[in-house]
Parts: C-alpha cells; structure tokens; sequence
C-alpha cells in the first residue's frame, strides 16, 4: 500500500473529571487511522466531543485512556508538528498579520529575514498578501480565519487540525474559504483533521467522513468520498450522500441533527 | 464661577487671606513662574514622584508577572501582598523619616510603597485573564512555557498594567504632597503648607493649581499612551457598543 499512517488513534477514551460524583465520558473506546495526505472530518451532534478529541490529537488535552500516535510517536503535549486552527481565530491581537503568522517560526528559532518571506509566502497562499501591516481587529471574520490558517500552515506541520474553522462565519464566507481550503491543500498535500457539524462541509472537503454518535461518542460510520474534485454540492451523488449521512444523524440524536438540518 | 469669585473677594469682605482673588493668584504664578521658584519646587516634587514611581513599576509588574504567571510564586506571595496591603502609605511617613532621614530616601520610600501595590495588583489580574485560547494557540505553534508568559501573558495583560500605572500614577501625585508636608525643604509640598505659615494663602493656591494641572497632564499623556499602544482595545470597544 502507498498510504502511510500518518496519526494512529487507538482505543482512545476521554472522562472529564469533575467531582467523584460528576464523570462524564465524552467519548469512548475510539480508534482512527488518518494516512498520509488525507483529508478526514469528524462529525458528529453538538457536545459529542469531536472537538475535544481534536485537542487531544493536538496534545491540548489529556486522554484518559487510549494512545495517539505521530508517525509512530506517542502524541505527550502540544508542539509545531501538530498546528491547530480556532473557531475563534485565537489571533494575537496585539500583532500585526504578518507577526502572527511569524509567530510560530519565532518560536523555533528562525531567523528574521526567512521568517519575513515564509510569512509573506504563505499570505499569499491564503490571499491576504496585500495585508500583512494590518492588525487583526481591521479584518472581516473570514479574512481573520485566513491569517489563522497561514499562521498554522507556515511553520509546516505533519497534520493540520482545523476546529470547525469556518463555523462563525456567514454562508457566503463559508463556502469561499471551503474552496479555498480544499485548493490550498490539494496544493500541499497535507494531511488534516477536521471538526465540524456540517456535514455538506464534510463531503466537500474530506476523502473520508468519520461520524460520531452522540455522548459518549463512538464511531458510528466511516465513508470515503471518492466524488471528483472541485466538488459540487448540486450534484446528484452530493446531495444523495448528503442524505444518507444525515439520515444516520437524525437516528443519532433526533432533537439535535433536526436544528442542525434546519440551519 | 472664576468671575463670581472674584466679583465676590473684589467688592464683598473677604480676606485675601483666607481667600485670594482668582486675579491674585493668577498675578503670583506668574511672577512664581517667571522668577523660576515655581519649576524649582514642582522639579524637585516631579523627580521623586519618578524616581518612586519608577522603583514601584519595575519591581509591581515583575513581581506581577511572577506571582501572576507561576503557581509557586502565587503560594508564597499572596499572602504576604494580602497581608502589607492595607497599609495606608501616608500613616508610613514618620517610619520613613527614622528609617530614611528627610532627604530624598523616606520620599522615594513612601511614593514607591502607594504606588506599588495598583500596579502589581493589575498585573497579577492581567496575566490571571488572559484568554486559554490564546495559550493553546501559542503551545500548538511550539511556544515554550517563558515564550507563553513573554509573548502572550505579558502582552495580553499590558492593558490592565497600564490601568494600574494610571491608577498608581494619579495615588503618587496625592501622596508627593503629604510627604513632603512633613518632611521635605522644597517640593510643592513644602510650598503649599510653607507658605500657609506665612499667610501668603495666594501662594498655597499657586502651589494646589500647579500639582493638580501636573496631575492632570500626566494622566492624559497616560491615556494617549494606551490609545496608542493598545489600538485592539478601542476597537473592541467600538464593536462592542
């Protein structure tokens, strides 16, 4: 086979411990192979803890069993292999774009001229070169997200973890940065996780859908989309594809998966 | 209320004395200001107030940023900060004359203990706030743990330490004047209470314009200075009304 694994997640549990009397599981016994290259989305009812199981990859948070393997190393903190994209952004706010986007770089010693131009490179890749003096309270939400992925891009991790990157911003906004994501790492190659609820997001974006059930969330189906890219979500396959997964949702949580079509 | 002040003093039975004319006093600074008495004292107050501004600040915001940032340093410390607090910095005037003299050491003492604890106090807040996101981001991109505290806690509390300058900054220019009222041979201070002595009450106003005028500019020079530093702030605020 030509795939390698990338991240082995095997048998991993995750309790929150609050107090003796309140343990919640979030998610149970999960086990996922993401290869080299891949683009794979977790998806799953709201409070699954999909997300949390990204932070987890990320080494932002403890597992409580289980092990998650980089290129066949154990996963024990956070670090520059494994670079996370935010709902939120999580800009620095008192950098400029530019300067965050260097951040990482700073933080692994590189020297100031290469860091301008890696910087510079990957705006470009985001399109945002002709902002790099702004700060980030002067960009819309969309253009903020961007600067996040060059950010995280930059410093050239192993995988990209994006946190349901795109789940603040408008329809519009939405759909262009899903185009744009799905060029850039078509582009790169990368390999990267996924979080979202959407699961038209999902098709459109991944070569592989992993669906969750609701807490404490297991693997409740696994599908690869082979559909053609750039992919159209009017597409007779798209849309039927669409339907089966949410279909599956709809059993896994009524109440939830209805708010979530209807939105 | 300046014209009824002084239509009042002018044409009623008031002591200059007891209350000079806003024409007076007015007549006072200027010769006071031309003589150069007036730089001389509000000189003299000026460099201690910065001299113990400064100790304060340096020492308020590393301390801050340790106790703030370092869960050791947080044990030891807050008790101890808890405990010298409440300490009213005027009622330390005569320790700091026994302990330091008259000279320039029990003011630069008493300036530097008022003005401490606002400016630690808001650093430790600064550093307590600052958002997990940003920590987690910080970490995934390989920021060790002095890198998080120089390049996200640091940054992301300097607002609240520039609050806390300003709160120190304004509690200085109030206690310069009461140490110097006790224990100094010049200053604004010495001025003021000097000069009600003598019964030259246009002076003592001379003296209250001039501190509250420096107070004054220098908080506004404060506020410019975080317009500029912290230009995200305003913008959050603009958004957020």
């Amino acid at each position: 086979m030509a795939s390698r694994a990338k991240i082995e997640i095997s048998r991993v549990s995750k309790v929150f411990d609050g107090s003796p009397r309140n343990r919640t599981a979030v998610f149970n016994d999960i086990s996922l192979t993401i290869d080299e290259g891949e683009f794979v989305s977790l998806v799953g009812p709201s409070g699954c803890g999909k997300s949390t199981l990204l932070l987890c990859v990320a080494g932002l948070e403890s597992r409580t069993s289980g092990e998650i393997r980089l290129e066949g190393k154990l996963i024990t903190k956070p670090g520059p292999e494994l670079a996370i994209v935010f709902q939120e952004y999580a800009l620095f706010p008192w950098r400029s774009v530019i300067r965050n986007v260097e951040y990482g770089l700073e933080a692994v010693g590189v020297p100031a001229r290469q860091r301008r131009e890696r910087g510079r490179a990957a705006l470009n890749l985001v399109g945002l070169g002709a902002f790099a003096e702004y700060w980030p309270h002067e960009l819309s939400g969309g253009m903020r997200q961007r600067v996040a992925i060059a950010r995280a891009l930059v410093i050239e991790p192993k995988v990209l973890l994006l946190d349901e990157p795109f789940g603040a911003l408008d329809a519009l906004t939405r759909s262009l940065l899903q185009k744009e994501l799905s060029r850039i790492c078509q582009a790169t190659g990368k390999t990267v996780l996924f979080v979202t609820h959407s699961i038209s997001e999902a098709i459109y974006l991944s070569d592989r859908i992993v669906l969750l059930s609701k807490r404490p969330a297991s693997i409740r189906l696994e599908v690869r989309t082979a559909l053609p890219r750039p992919r159209d979500p009017y597409d007779p396959e798209f849309v039927a594809l669409t339907e089966r997964l949410e279909r599956v949702l709809l059993e896994e949580v009524p109440e939830q998966a209805e708010t979530m079509v209807a939105a | 209320m300046l014209a009824v002040w002084e239509a009042a003093v002018r044409f009623g039975d008031v002591d200059p004395i007891i209350l000079p004319s806003p024409s007076m006093i007015a007549e006072t600074f200027v010769s006071m200001l031309l003589s150069g008495e007036l730089a001389f004292h509000a000189a003299n107050s000026l460099a201690r107030l910065a001299i113990g501004y400064a100790l304060a600040a340096a020492g308020g915001i590393t301390l801050g940023l340790l106790v703030g940032w370092f869960r050791l340093a947080s044990d030891f410390f807050t008790p101890l900060i808890e405990l010298t607090r409440p300490i009213s910095p005027i009622a330390l005037i005569p320790l700091a004359i026994l302990w330091f003299g008259i000279g320039l050491g029990s003011k630069v003492f008493v300036i530097t203990m008022a003005t401490f604890f606002p400016i630690l106090l808001n650093t430790i807040a600064g550093v307590k706030s600052t958002d997990q996101l940003m920590i987690r981001a910080a970490r995934s991109l390989g920021a060790g743990h002095m890198r998080l505290l120089l390049t996200v806690s640091l940054p992301s509390a300097a607002p609240f330490i520039h609050t806390g300058l300003r709160i120190a900054l304004s509690i200085g220019f109030i206690v310069i004047i009461a140490s110097e009222m006790v224990a100094a041979q010049n200053g604004l201070g010495w001025l003021i209470l000097d000069s009600e002595r003598v019964y030259r009450t246009d002076i003592v106003f001379v003296g209250i314009v001039t501190i509250s005028g420096l107070g004054l500019l220098a908080d506004y020079g404060m506020r410019l200075l975080g317009r500029a530093l912290f230009p995200w702030i305003r913008a959050k605020e603009s958004q957020n009304t």
